[in-house]
């Protein structure tokens, strides 16, 4: 008796079902095309590139531990953000208090002073490429965990807004109110930051004159 | 409605997604038009909201993919167990690598020319009765497979192979307490030998196994190609009744 090989492309579907079964090559597979969106996730998250890879691995591998319970209900790519989000939360909490922005509140009061037009216009091109851009990194990293999470998910990442439901484990009208104040925090922090460095390089001019 | 500049910063995020109702979105850009500091804001947002989208371009580190797969063979090694799917009536996705047809056969067909194998032997662990077993953390080294006994399970085996190669012999060992299963019928030999061609690439042959004596057990298979062989072994407890 002579077996004959022959190949033939998985589906997701028998990946999936091998996966269930413990099979690491089918489970590689089949997170492949999410590695770099997760990555993405837990780095913008941290700024941390390395902690960034700890914590999107180390979901993963809770994913290939737990896959025998994933009903496919919701997208794979969806469940496996949920458990990074849950991973990075748990580090979040064991890694005790960092500082953030304060979350503004009402902002009439300190309001910083109004950008004129060629100021929003330097301010539209600081933050596409100039030292602006590292002061929305860090101040994306620095805002409390909740509102940073659904500003990653939604305006860096661009998730529709039940799926960042579900990633989160909240509402949707949860959502759009803890981004509607998160992007009004990134606003007052980079136009302040901006005010801060036209200052500044106004004065250097002075000094220079 | 007349809102405040309070308000109309509330709904700044709505109006930018268009997500406001139409009275909304009217009064809001209203109020925009004579108010310089809101309509700044509502620029100065959709700035930012627009410089943030640019953050996702990240690549992952090199090495990255390389490194998770090294953990995940790591975790597969000591756990092969998850919670297996129940059985599927579909076709498994590595069907048709490799196909068993008939019954093995002892001895084999004169070998052609040495051709480089590489042999791994990865074992999967069994289905209960029923379907579905969790891997049990056990206290020992290395975590155990078990089945019941009478019950089944599905070991696949592994073979990755450098290129096409034919006349490549398969033998699996069986201890007494656990015997191959064939077309629904127990095979008695607990020697079992079969020739066979691989693919270039990985291959992957399921065997049906069932518990017939309570006891721990190991199974082992081997290749041999030209005189060159590899084996694996592969741990399996029987639980008794």
């Amino acid at each position: 008796m002579t077996a004959a090989a022959t190949t033939q492309d998985p589906t997701e579907r028998d990946l999936l079902d091998a996966a269930r079964a413990g099979d690491p090559d089918a489970f590689e597979r089949l997170i492949a095309p999410c590695q770099r969106p997760l990555y993405a996730y837990a780095l913008r998250l941290t700024g941390d590139p390395h902690l960034a890879e700890d914590l999107c691995q180390d979901a993963l591998l809770k994913g290939y531990r737990a896959i025998g319970g994933f009903t496919g209900n919701s997208a794979l790519a969806t469940w496996l953000y949920r458990i990074l989000h849950n991973t990075w939360l748990d580090h979040v909490k064991k890694s005790g208090r960092e500082t953030y922005l304060e979350d503004g509140g009402d902002e009439t009061a300190e309001e910083p002073p109004v950008l004129a037009r060629e100021a929003l216009v330097r301010f539209q091109e600081g933050l596409r490429d100039g030292e602006l851009k590292e002061r929305l990194a860090e101040a994306l990293a620095r805002l409390p965990p909740a509102m940073r999470d659904v500003v990653v998910l939604r305006d860096v990442q661009g998730h529709a807004y039940d799926e960042i439901a579900e990633i989160t484990g909240t509402a949707v009208g949860t959502v759009k109110s803890r981004l509607a104040r998160a992007r009004e925090q990134l606003r007052r922090v980079l136009t302040g930051a901006a005010a801060g460095l036209a200052e500044a390089a106004a004065a250097e001019d002075v000094r220079k004159r | 409605m007349d809102l405040s500049c309070s308000s109309v910063r509330e709904r700044l995020s709505g109006h930018l997604e268009r997500a406001l109702t139409p009275p909304e979105r009217e009064a809001v850009s209203r109020h925009l038009a004579g108010c310089p500091a809101c309509d700044a804001a509502l620029a100065e947002t959709r700035a930012v909201v627009g410089a943030l989208s640019d953050l996702d371009r990240v690549q992952l580190p090199e090495g990255f993919s390389q490194r998770f797969s090294a953990r995940l063979r790591a975790e597969a090694a000591a756990r092969p167990a998850l919670e297996a799917a129940p059985r599927a009536a579909r076709r498994p996705w590595w069907a048709g690598w490799f196909t068993l047809t008939g019954w093995p056969v002892r001895g084999l067909a004169g070998a052609a020319a040495a051709v480089l194998l590489y042999f791994a032997f990865y074992a999967v662990a069994p289905e209960m009765p029923g379907g579905v077993v969790t891997q049990g953390a056990r206290g020992g080294a290395t975590p155990v497979n078990y089945v019941g006994l009478g019950g089944e399970a599905t070991v696949r085996i592994w073979f990755e192979a450098r290129e096409d190669v034919e006349g490549v012999k398969f033998t699996l060992e069986l201890p007494p307490g656990v015997r191959m299963v064939q077309d629904g019928k127990v095979v008695e030999s607990p020697s079992l030998t079969w020739e066979g061609s691989l693919k270039a690439g990985r291959n992957l042959i399921p065997l049906r196994v069932r518990g017939v004596a309570s006891g721990q057990w190991t199974v082992t298979a081997s290749v041999e190609k030209d005189g060159s062989r590899k084996e694996r072994s592969y741990d399996l407890r029987v639980d008794g009744a």
